[in-house]
């Protein structure tokens, strides 16, 4: 394959292992240009030392990974990612002036006018120490360095973490932005809101396999949730169990509890027969939303 | 170079403090010297120290305590000034890898499009140019604040000259090592440890080996002894006080890239 031709990130049975833990295990991906791929999966599922393996942190046990057809670790390579970590390890007395500075002429320059606009953006003040600004500020500090010299692939580990709900919604049209520029965007997340407002394609890592890849439309579609429904009188019995979508249900005192795979309209309608005081559907937490992947792999 | 100017602009305020210090050092050393001077007491009560004594603080047979160059020789080149200036090397040398693999600081400066080897280069020759400045500023302030306490009388020039560079080649020789101990193990401990006991060890068997009348070649392998081993001041140069310790820091160097261009970031 060309250079020209050749996927962001594709890797062929990478794995990684820490002593007698197998922290990515026999991984193959291929993360096409131009697409935000979601990398989705709990903490400690291996997300961080895949990105740490792409990027040449880490040696590979087996297999290989490569980013544009080359080893991450070559600085032609890197010239062209930008990578924002879990957490934003500098020296705490570099302001974020000095860190585009410095970064910048690693990289060869930075676009001047780009690297303005979004401290402007993201309201930040350039000239202040990082070790006197808040988690969220330094995440933005984060943010600025990755996007600056406007790479063609972006590695982002846990974005949003950290960001109130407004920048989360700066962040996510500045990422659209870039897509749209031709850039190729690499999520890791462990919630799903985070990369179903982005990813077009996403893949699921559990204890370092990858357990699924599917379109998000796909996941939307068997995504499982549950939904706490309580009612003021008793709910009758049998009235959700033939419901389409819904896979499991239990009664308690208050109302009903449902697990319902893909959408969940025709449960919504027939509670409408109900006197319902309150839904409550808990955790955006993938353990609660990908049941059935986690299932399926917890029974080998 | 974008790594190497950093790392000194990172290091240049540290590095005033360490001047300030030096700067004191030597200009009390040097307001002691007229009480001592010409003192034939001194030197007799130093006769009657054991031998081993004498060589750990520097003082040689046929240059006495009292005159220029054996009181600096003893109380700078042998003691406080040498001491603290590979104190300097060491911990900076500890740092420039280990330290900042520590502290988390390095991955993502490995994030851009410089190679692990660049970083790690770079960042021990803006170490060498600290040290080079260093040891520089305390010369020339031991120079200049010498005058008005006449302290140079009977220091060869030239050998002064090369007791200075004779400490920066054992500072750098002490850096270097403690980089590669922190290069290969990704911490600051081990970098520190090992630069720790090559000083302890090489400063106390100068002193040590020479009075147990341990063979020459034992003594040689010693790079404190190396620079101790004659009176740079009274006797004039010596080219083994410096070449063969500045020679010798580049292996450690060398190999602590080699390990640490291959092995995984912790
Ligand atoms: N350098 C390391 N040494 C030993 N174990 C590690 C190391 N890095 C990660 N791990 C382990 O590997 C597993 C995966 O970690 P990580 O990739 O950080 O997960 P995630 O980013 O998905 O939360 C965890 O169990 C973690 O403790
Ligand atoms: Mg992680």
């Amino acid at each position: 394959m060309t250079p020209a031709a050749a996927p962001p990130i594709a890797t062929r049975g990478l794995t990684k292992r820490f002593g007698r833990l197998t922290a990515v295990d026999s991984l193959d991906l291929a993360v096409e240009r131009g697409e935000v791929f979601g990398f989705l999966g709990p903490n400690g599922a291996g997300k961080t030392t895949t990105i740490r393996l792409l990027l040449g942190f880490l040696n590979p046990t087996a297999g290989a990974a490569a980013v544009f057809g080359r080893p991450g670790a070559d600085p032609a390579i890197r010239r062209r990612i930008g990578y924002l970590p879990a957490d934003l390890a500098l020296d705490p007395r570099y302001t974020a002036c000095d860190v585009i500075e410095f970064f910048g002429a690693l990289r060869g320059g930075c676009d001047r006018q780009f690297t303005a606009s979004l401290l402007e953006r993201f309201a930040l003040d350039p000239a202040r120490p990082l070790g006197d600004l808040s988690t969220g500020n330094r995440r933005k500090v984060g943010i600025v360095q990755a996007f600056m010299h406007r790479p063609d692939l972006l590695i982002l580990d846990g974005p949003t973490s950290g960001l109130d709900p407004l920048l989360q919604q700066e962040f996510h049209r500045l990422i659209r932005e870039e897509v749209a520029r031709g850039a190729t965007v690499f999520l890791s997340s462990h919630v799903l809101p985070e990369v179903e407002a982005l990813a077009s394609r996403v893949g699921i890592l559990r204890k370092g396999r990858l357990v699924t890849l599917a379109s998000i439309d796909d996941l939307r579609r068997k995504a499982r949730q549950r939904i706490d429904i309580f009612t003021a009188g008793p709910v009758p019995r049998g009235l959700f169990e033939a419901v389409s979508g819904v896979r499991s249900v239990a009664y308690h005192d208050g109302g009903v509890q449902l697990v319902v795979e893909g959408t969940v309209d025709a449960v919504i309608k027939a509670a409408a027969a109900l006197t319902v005081e309150r839904i409550y559907t808990p955790g955006q937490d993938l353990e609660d939303l990908f049941l059935e992947y986690y299932d399926a792999s917890d029974e080998t | 170079m974008t790594i190497l100017r950093r790392a000194l602009r990172d290091r240049r305020n540290a590095l005033l403090w360490w001047m300030l210090g030096l700067a004191v050092l030597n200009l009390f050393t040097l307001a002691f010297y007229p009480t001592v001077r010409g003192q034939q007491d001194f030197d007799e009560l130093v006769q009657q120290m054991p031998e081993a004594l004498r060589a750990m603080f520097g003082m040689e047979d046929g240059v006495s305590l009292s005159s220029a160059p054996g009181y600096l020789w003893a109380r700078l080149f042998s003691s406080l000034l040498t001491v603290l200036l590979v104190i300097y090397g060491i911990a900076g040398g500890a740092g420039l890898v280990g330290g900042s693999e520590e502290d988390g600081t390095l991955e993502l400066i490995l994030a851009n499009p410089v190679s692990r080897a660049a970083v790690a280069f770079q960042r021990f020759l803006a170490l060498l140019v600290l040290l080079a400045a260093l040891t520089l500023f305390a010369a020339v302030t031991l120079v200049l604040m010498a005058l008005p306490f006449s302290a140079l009388e009977g220091v060869d020039a030239g050998g002064l000259g090369v007791a200075f560079a004779g400490l920066f080649g054992l500072a750098s020789l002490h850096a270097s090592v403690a980089f590669a101990g922190g290069a290969i193990a990704g911490r600051r401990g081990p970098g520190l440890a090992a630069g720790t006991v090559l000083a302890a060890g090489g400063f106390l068997a100068q002193g040590l080996l020479a009075a147990a009348g341990a063979p020459a070649w034992v003594r040689n392998l010693n790079p404190w002894h190396w620079y101790l081993e004659r009176n740079l001041l009274a006797f004039g140069p010596r080219w083994e006080a410096v070449v063969p310790a500045l020679a010798l820091a580049a292996l450690p160097v060398a190999a602590g890239i080699a390990v640490f261009r291959r092995r995984d970031l912790r």
